[in-house]
């Protein structure tokens, strides 16, 4: 073969393979908005159990995601400033959630939090009754979208300039105010991708949450539940839902694209950075 | 404190600061003891009141000029900036100043802590020939203003002699020696001062 029909051989092969897949990522998503008509679709979008599920998602998510951040943030900055023995174990154990199937998940979390279960009595007792609540969603989404904040935190911190954090350090400032003026905002960027993912994670949540606190109309049937309940009884608003969640998920990943570039400064100023008089951000 | 690369000068101003800490020895200031590995004392960086600029300055780069003063001074010190000559540029960001600029940005804040010691490591390092001794004649009027003992890094003799009333020659984490300018030209040590010190008489 001579050497030119070999690269357009080459460039044809790359062109198939690409399409191929574009193909297969995009076909399940344009199948579910073309499977009704437009009018359908909409008119699915308000149903009932639409506009409960989309309420029941909207507050467990949020009401998740100010715990994921509260508490992990501090977590992740300690985890990513502090050596001690056990660390790595630590890390795993954070890690784990990620690899855990979902429905394993719910089930250890009924098993710990369950009225039957470990702490059962303890909570029992404190008239706290955890399982099949919407705190049980909360939980549920906590322990299965956390792990995703917390690594994209621990990295964020752990890629921060040392070198301002020890400024900061003989300027006076002790842990918490490093964490809050200093470290925080330099890593706003890399904290606020992870929020995003954590959040995309648990808004698509099902099998630790359909396990741990069922799938109660209005109040645990988020909107992935919802799809689920919905499928062998009604396809159509079944389909109108998933539609809707397409476009919650496609709403937060742009929007965190677009919010996120513009929080992202540069950890350090390079010596060969020198400006003159005029505005540049770093 | 001068000496090659990876003498050890950046670590024992770190240590002063209080950012690493030495296998043995003691550190003290003015009769306070900072660190003694004999004794297990340690006061923690935040505690010792230092003025710590290290080599590219480590302003915040998400504070303005002033916001990074007001961090160490806990209160906003306007009259700081004005000292230094950077009044003007209270509101600019790190990233919009030149190298000189940030210098001063980073001693105004450091001054914000009230420190009783300056410790600047290579405080010319990130600037051209021009700027370099612009800033240097700036350098040694502020300082001298303060009369605030200040330990400087560099790896240049003649910057070291324009500034310093003594100078420490340090080589593998050794100390060679300590004297004056003057008498470090006149009378080196050893072979590796000599070199280091230069043919050239200090500047006077």
């Amino acid at each position: 073969m001579r050497p030119g029909a070999g690269r357009a051989a080459l460039t044809i092969a790359a062109a198939v393979v690409c399409a191929l897949v574009l193909a297969f990522l995009v076909l399940p998503v344009i199948a579910l908005i073309t499977y009704q008509p437009l009018g359908t679709l909409i008119k699915g979008f308000g149903t009932p159990v639409a506009t409960e599920a989309v309420l029941v998602s909207l507050k467990t998510n949020g009401i998740a995601l100010a715990l994921i951040l509260g508490l992990g943030t501090p977590f992740a900055y300690t985890l990513a400033r502090l050596r001690f023995p056990g660390r790595s174990i630590v890390i795993t154990i954070v890690e784990l959630p990620l690899v855990m199937p979902p429905a394993v998940a719910g089930l250890g979390l009924l098993v710990a939090f369950g009225r039957m279960g470990l702490l059962g009595g303890t909570l029992g007792g404190l008239g706290i009754d955890l399982a099949f609540t919407q705190g049980a969603v909360v939980a549920a989404l906590a322990f299965v979208a956390g792990p995703f904040y917390l690594r994209g935190a621990i990295a964020a911190f752990e890629g921060l300039d040392e070198t301002l954090i020890d400024v900061a350090r003989t300027l006076g400032a002790g842990p918490l105010r490093r964490m809050l003026l200093v470290a925080t905002p330099l890593a706003a960027g890399g904290l606020g991708a992870a929020a995003a993912v954590a959040f995309a994670r648990g808004v698509g949540e099902f099998g630790a949450t359909i396990l741990f606190a069922g799938s109660l109309r209005g109040a645990t049937q988020t909107l992935p539940l919802a799809v689920y309940s919905l499928f062998d009884v009604n396809l159509d608003e079944a389909i109108a839902i998933g539609v809707l969640l397409i476009a919650i998920s496609t709403a937060i990943l742009l929007s965190s694209k677009l919010l996120i570039g513009t929080w992202t400064y540069s950890t350090s100023i390079s010596p060969s950075h020198d400006e003159p008089s005029h505005s540049a951000p770093a | 404190m001068i000496g090659r690369s990876g003498a050890g000068k950046s670590s024992l101003l770190r240590a002063v600061a209080g950012l690493e800490r030495p296998q043995s020895g003691r550190i003290s200031l003015g009769g306070e003891p900072w660190f003694d590995a004999a004794a297990g004392l340690e006061v923690p960086a935040e505690r010792r009141r230092v003025g710590y600029l290290p080599q590219d300055y480590g302003l915040f780069p998400h504070m303005t000029v002033a916001a990074n003063v007001r961090f160490a001074a806990r209160r906003d010190r306007p009259e700081l900036l004005e000292q230094v000559g950077v009044a003007h540029l209270a509101d600019a960001r790190p990233g919009e100043l030149s190298g000189g600029e940030r210098q001063r940005v980073a001693l105004a804040r450091a001054l914000g802590r009230e420190p009783r010691v300056l410790l600047l490591d290579e405080p010319f390092g990130a600037l051209d020939a021009i700027t370099r001794r612009e800033v240097r004649a700036a350098l040694a009027e502020n300082l001298s203003r303060l009369a605030l003992p200040a330990l400087l890094v560099t790896h240049s003799f003649e910057e070291a002699s324009a500034l310093a009333g003594r100078i420490a020659v340090i080589e593998d984490g050794l100390l060679l020696q300590l004297d004056t300018p003057a008498e470090l030209a006149r009378n080196p040590a050893n072979e590796t001062v000599a070199a280091l010190t230069g043919l050239a008489a200090p500047a006077p």
